[in-house]
């Protein structure tokens, strides 16, 4: 029983860490093109990254498109879950609730292409505008479940507490309420940071001119070279995507934690 | 002097659908009362509207005599434990039970000779730094009660506090929440849907049904003598029958008429305990006699429940005797003293 259990979990991480284990060792292959199995040893792909100006700065891009709609996406997600999780009863829940999660069922492309018709064509705005709109609204789903769940998770008799003690009621949202998210954020704006940063097809439809998305970039490369640039550029995509989770980890305990 | 005072509140969530119908209430200083019901009554709803979190769409709320009605939650002076006890998991024991004090801007040490002795009085000492998720159910409920009384509120407010209490220890722990009640002479209103601990606890007990209060009594008074059918089912009352016609000494229930000592013309039920109920194989002289056939036998320790088919429908019997097995053709006796007869 034991045993099977263990060959189990070993084929199912066998399947799920090989596809990113390949880039890994392909980014250090001496060949010139992408293929198995790598020879040699060589970081030059690595340092080739840095010599093409459009990674870097797509890199900046990405990260701060991601930052910005996932600030926002959070910004805009706590009045409404809030206002969800506060009155039970009220009419419009469940309208509120689908309008928020709307577009997760929408598929990426379909959404992309709507704002392309939408935002850019009939509203004219620019490239890095349009963009944000974009994630904003591919990661607002993720942000208002997450937040939506720890607040639930929180109850509503802890603020109803803080406030017959003689609190009033922002005072208790804020001494006792945003407190007890505080892990809801964080999570909810690192997950929403890698939906953005992946959202690639709202990052294609989108990007025009100067602002050039990373993943974006990395197509554009690819299309003209084949070379394991990208599998090296992929290979720190992951490291930068494992730092990430383990920061966060360190900094709010997002899995453990005394304090609940 | 009357503390606490429900004014024919009415409320609903949603329009026209009312939780609360006219409910009335008065609670004198320093008492108990237990606001007893089933779930979905409206129990923890009329303790929203003390609190202030809702507000009746009419009626009045007067807390000593001022009417707070309107008054914002967080300007009355009311503690109260929940029934998920609420703790701020942030915060640890110390600073839950401070918080209130610090808000309301009780000196430093006026707030730390209060938390000493709070602590002390509720035996939570050694805990003041642990956080709620390293506390038993038990422990938070005592550092749930210490949070609420101290900030010394007019009126305490307590929503079932013993649901999440290990049933072994319910007994002793409401038996303490009873002891620093009376010790501190606070006004308590104390939610429950278990007879039991209402019984127990409460020096009235209310009862509670679609939005009114029914009945309000002391304990004993309260399961001797209920007034409705409601609250005599809630008081254990089994056998519970509606009358037909009421003629001098006799009441008629399904055609059978049936002699009780003490008659009320608004009579609308009568109800019987199945302790109150005898069998026999031939019909008492003395006695008031129904005659049934026995539909079933079970064991209840050193006593036996039948369940019978009589005349007047199906009644449940708790008696010592064995004797009689199901088919038996008895008869059934009572005291026209322990026939109640019911208002409502
Ligand atoms: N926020 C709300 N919005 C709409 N309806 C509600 C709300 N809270 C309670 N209700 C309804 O009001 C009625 C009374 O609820 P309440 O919580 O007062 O019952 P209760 O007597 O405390 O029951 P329990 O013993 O289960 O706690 C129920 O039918 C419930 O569904
Ligand atoms: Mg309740």
């Amino acid at each position: 029983m034991r045993a099977i259990f263990y060959i189990l979990s070993i084929l199912c991480f066998t399947f799920l860490l090989t596809p990113i284990t390949m880039p890994l060792l392909i980014s250090f292959s001496t060949l010139e093109s992408i293929s198995f199995p790598p020879k040699g040893f060589t970081i030059k792909w690595f340092a080739n990254i840095f010599r093409y100006e459009t990674f870097t700065n797509g890199f900046i891009v990405s990260s701060s498109i991601a930052f910005i709609s996932s600030l926002i996406a959070l910004i805009l997600s706590l009045p409404s879950s809030y206002i969800l999780y506060r009155y039970k009863s009220l009419s419009i829940r469940g309208l509120v609730e689908n309008l928020f999660t709307l577009p997760i069922l929408m598929p990426e492309i379909v959404l992309s292409y709507l704002l392309l018709l939408f935002v850019y064509r009939a509203l004219g705005i620019v490239s890095l505008i349009s963009l944000i709109i974009g994630h904003t609204l591919v990661v607002i789903p993720f942000a208002m479940r997450i937040i939506y769940a720890s607040l639930l998770n929180l109850g509503g008799d802890i603020e109803d507490a803080a406030v017959s003690l003689g609190r009033n009621r922002l005072g208790a949202f804020i001494d006792v309420v945003l407190p007890n998210i505080k892990h809801g954020f964080v999570g909810g704006f690192l997950t929403c940071f890698m939906v953005s940063f992946n959202a690639v097809s709202i990052s294609l439809f989108l990007s025009f001119g100067e602002a050039i998305p990373l993943p974006v970039t990395m197509l554009n490369y690819l299309q003209i070279r084949y070379d394991p640039t990208i599998a090296a550029l992929s290979t720190l995509l992951v490291a930068f995507t494992v730092l990430l989770c383990i920061s966060v980890e360190k900094v709010v305990g997002l899995v453990s934690g005394v304090r609940g | 002097m009357k503390d606490v005072q429900l004014i024919n509140i009415w409320f609903y969530y949603s329009k026209g659908d009312f939780i609360l119908k006219g409910l009335e209430l008065e609670v004198e200083r320093g008492e108990l009362v237990a606001l007893l019901g089933a779930s979905g009554c409206g129990k923890t709803t009329a303790l929203k509207v003390i609190a202030g979190f809702i507000t009746p769409q009419k009626g009045s709320v007067i807390i000593r005599g001022r009417d707070f009605t309107n008054v914002p939650p967080h300007k009355r002076n009311i503690g109260i434990v929940f029934q998920s006890y609420a703790l701020f998991p942030h915060m640890n024991v110390r600073e839950n039970i401070l918080y209130g004090m610090r808000i309301r801007g009780v000196d430093k040490s006026e707030a730390e000779q209060r938390l000493d002795h709070i602590i002390e009085m509720l035996g939570i000492k050694g805990l003041e730094d642990r956080y709620p998720s390293q506390l038993s159910g038990g422990q938070q409920q005592r550092v749930a009660l210490a949070r609420a009384i101290a900030i010394q509120p007019d009126i305490l407010l307590m929503d079932e506090p013993l649901s999440n209490v290990d049933p072994k220890f319910r007994s002793k722990i409401r038996f303490e929440i009873k002891k620093i009640q009376k010790q501190l002479g606070i006004t308590t209103i104390y939610v429950t849907h278990d007879q039991d601990d209402a019984l127990e606890i409460a020096d009235r007990v209310a009862v509670m049904n679609n939005g009114i209060i029914e009945q309000i009594a002391e304990p004993f008074e309260i399961y001797e003598r209920p007034k409705t059918a409601y609250v005599a089912d809630f008081m254990g009352f089994e056998n519970v029958f509606p009358i037909e016609l009421i003629e001098e000494s006799y009441v008629v229930v399904r055609g059978v008429k049936l002699r009780v000592s003490s008659l009320k013309n608004d009579g609308k039920y009568i109800a019987i305990r199945s302790t109150k109920l005898f069998i026999s194989k031939e019909p008492s002289p003395n006695l008031e006699n129904i005659s049934g056939k026995i539909l079933t036998k079970a064991f209840k320790g050193d006593r036996v429940r039948y369940l019978l088919n009589t005349s007047i429908g199906d009644l449940a019997v708790l008696t010592q005797n064995r004797d009689f097995n199901v088919g038996d053709n008895v008869y059934i006796h009572y005291n026209p003293e322990d026939m109640l007869i019911l208002s409502g």
